[in-house]
């Protein structure tokens, strides 16, 4: 089958009445939970991963991938408010958001941080929805080592991106032996202190769930108010919309910002942060007048929001063909396909390549609906933000604790949670990296189930590995990888010293 | 306390937690359900240490410096963090056996008494908004089975 008939074929599976109901929702969701600082999509999808498993798979993911939309969208809005992005990923939004609220002109900042968001997702999912095949079909030439190999990539690109090697790969490392926890690939058990309800590994979602959320709301009770009181100006929907249409006055900041963000998201581990950062910085390159950035140049809000909600088309491609999760975010979209009996990667190219296109195919009326659902959140539900820590942090709590028990219904699953939230606040306070933690809980099983899969493929002929191009290339990459930031010293002492 | 201590004790924790983990499974049967547990392990040791003497002379600069503080278990105690924590382990010990909804609701009380509400009447309409929102999305519409206990 080609691609004219996959595409028509998933857009019939995108023909049911409550369609609009979910993406609005997981809009709504993404974006109060976004706004949050500190809170960000992740807990949101955390909190409803458990829950999710009752919808049909396509719902599901629907549901989620909104939410991812609207918590990306939504972490800008408190920082054009306020100057505290909601997620790492609108730092840059701030830079000349706030500067923007300032001047009285918040509305329009928030506007065309809107339609950026809206226009950098329906741009990236559109180059995604024409490379998606050939690249599939790149993909399934990956074979046990092949793939292992691209795990082992995405484990030490985290610490390259992120400049901290050691910690990354040693928490890492931490997180893949917990991964491994449960029955081996023949079926014996592993660590699982003659608890039977562990057989099947450590609950990936009450374990997400304690080290990313319950864990940031021990760290949120420090203050009174996650968004300090005095700090609340006033909204004009007139406005937002005029900010949205000024938009279109910078095409060229659209379409570079888009591009950026999809590449940068289509690299394991980079995500939405390094997107608009990168995306920042060339935008300001490329400006006449750069020193204006940084005093409400429009530019820079543009630049930023187009990238970080562009490396979303990026990072669910990466993740739907190879399996890899670029962000934490796209680690728990991983595990909701996991739920729903689908594992992203080669299988799901080869088993359900129909299920992929849908889902692509779903962000663009997630597109569309974002740009109404956000004009009305930030013209009217904004101000849910500014509730106590008293209120907020103890709702957090109850429904972490449902989320948890929605799965299986096990007790037992509480105290996984428990026990990840102490993990993960022990993590944050002293400084290690959680996203490389998480990474290797992920991805230990499928570590453990490829290395055993080479090892009975290879073992009478471990010549025949190098004979295969797919096996070649990934090694020289993951050479080149953990070698890159002692040949890029290198490099830059030679620049220096001639 | 010094952020080294700190993460010295971390170290040693995970590593004895890892170490007990790789002799269990040393003891499996085949080769290969045990080689990625193996690998992972002694890599992971080589980290622990190399990480591990880094710390040691961060803390003995510290330690030098004054920067490091003696251990002081009252105020640990006195922790907010502390008691929501212990209040949140009681909350996950008392549901099987009273039942989500009715623990969940005293524990949303107890949980924003600690983080500093002082009346009553600010904080049960929230505690009913959100419980109420809760059976209506998880117990009505997605008609999931929450632990029900002797009341409910």
């Amino acid at each position: 089958m080609e691609f004219t008939s996959y595409v028509l074929q998933s857009f019939q599976m995108l023909l049911f009445w409550d369609l609009p109901f979910w993406i609005i929702a997981g809009l709504i969701i993404g974006i109060f939970l976004g706004a949050l600082p500190g809170v960000s999509g992740v807990l949101a999808i955390s909190l409803l991963l458990g829950p999710s498993y009752y919808l049909p798979a396509l719902k599901a993911i629907i549901l989620l991938t909104a939410i991812y939309t609207g918590s990306v969208y939504g972490g800008g809005i408190s920082a054009v408010l306020m100057n505290i992005p909601g997620t790492p990923a609108a730092i840059c939004t701030g830079f000349d958001g706030y500067p923007m609220t300032q001047q009285g002109r918040h509305n329009e900042a928030l506007g065309m941080g809107i339609m950026s968001s809206a226009v950098g997702l329906f741009g990236s999912y559109l180059i995604v929805l024409f490379l998606f095949l050939p690249l599939g079909r790149v993909v399934l030439k990956f074979g046990p080592a092949e793939m292992l190999l691209v795990v082992i990539f995405a484990l030490t690109s985290v610490g390259m991106v992120r400049s901290q090697i050691l910690p990354n790969v040693l928490v890492g490392l931490f997180g893949l032996l917990l991964g491994t926890v449960g029955s081996s690939p023949y079926g014996n058990t592993r660590g699982i202190l003659g608890q039977s309800a562990l057989i099947e590994g450590l609950p990936l979602i009450p374990a997400l769930l304690g080290m990313l959320a319950v864990s940031e709301l021990l760290v949120m009770i420090e203050k009174p108010f996650v968004i300090p009181e005095g700090l609340r100006p006033k909204q004009n929907l007139g406005q937002i919309v005029k900010g949205m249409v000024l938009t279109f006055r910078y095409p060229k900041t659209l379409f570079r910002s888009s591009l950026v963000g999809l590449i940068v998201g289509l690299m394991p581990a980079a995500g939405s942060t390094i997107a608009s950062i990168v995306s920042y910085g060339l935008a300001k390159r490329a400006a006449r007048n750069p020193d204006d950035f940084g005093k409400g140049e429009p530019r820079g809000v543009i630049a930023a929001e187009t990238a970080n909600n562009a490396s979303e088309g990026g990072a669910v491609a990466t993740m739907m063909l190879l399996g890899i999760p670029g962000s934490v975010t796209t680690a728990l979209l991983i595990a909701a396909f996991m739920i729903h009996g689908m594992s992203p990667g080669p299988f799901l190219v080869r088993e359900n390549l129909d299920f992929a296109y849908a889902v692509i195919l779903s962000q663009f009326p997630i597109a569309v609906i974002l740009v109404l659902v956000a004009a009305i959140f930030v013209n009217y539900f904004g101000r849910v933000i500014y509730l106590p820590t008293r209120i907020l942090v103890p709702a957090i709590l109850v429904f972490a604790v449902v989320g948890s028990l929605a799965n299986r219904g096990l007790v037992i699953d509480i105290f996984v949670m428990l026990l990840f939230a102490l993990l993960g606040f022990v993590l944050k306070k002293l400084d290690y990296p959680v996203m490389g933690f998480v990474l290797g809980f992920i991805l230990g099983k499928l570590v453990d189930s490829e290395l055993l899969k080479a090892i009975l493929l290879f073992e009478e002929d471990v010549g025949g590995l190098f004979q295969r191009p797919a096996f070649l290339i990934l090694l020289a990459v993951n050479v080149l990888s953990l070698a890159w930031p002692k040949l890029s010293e290198l490099w830059r002492g030679k620049a220096r010293a001639s | 306390m010094s952020p080294s201590r700190g993460r010295l004790i971390f170290l040693a924790v995970i590593w004895i937690l890892s170490l007990a983990y790789y002799v269990e499974c040393s003891f499996l049967p085949r080769f290969s359900e045990k080689i990625t547990v193996a690998l992972t392990f002694w890599i992971f040791t080589l980290l622990v240490v190399v990480e591990g003497v880094g710390q040691m002379r961060a803390y003995r600069a510290d330690k030098k410096a004054g920067v490091v503080a003696p251990l002081n278990f009252t105020a640990w105690l006195g922790d907010k963090r502390v008691q929501l924590s212990l209040a949140v382990v009681a909350y996950v010990v008392l549901i099987p056996t009273v039942g989500f909804y009715a623990v969940s609701f005293l524990s949303f009380l107890a949980f924003s008494f600690i983080l500093g509400t002082k009346r009553w009447s600010r904080v049960v309409l929230p505690g009913i908004i959100v419980l109420g929102a809760i059976y209506v999305t998880f117990t009505v519409l997605l008609k999931l089975t929450l632990p029900a206990g002797f009341l409910f």
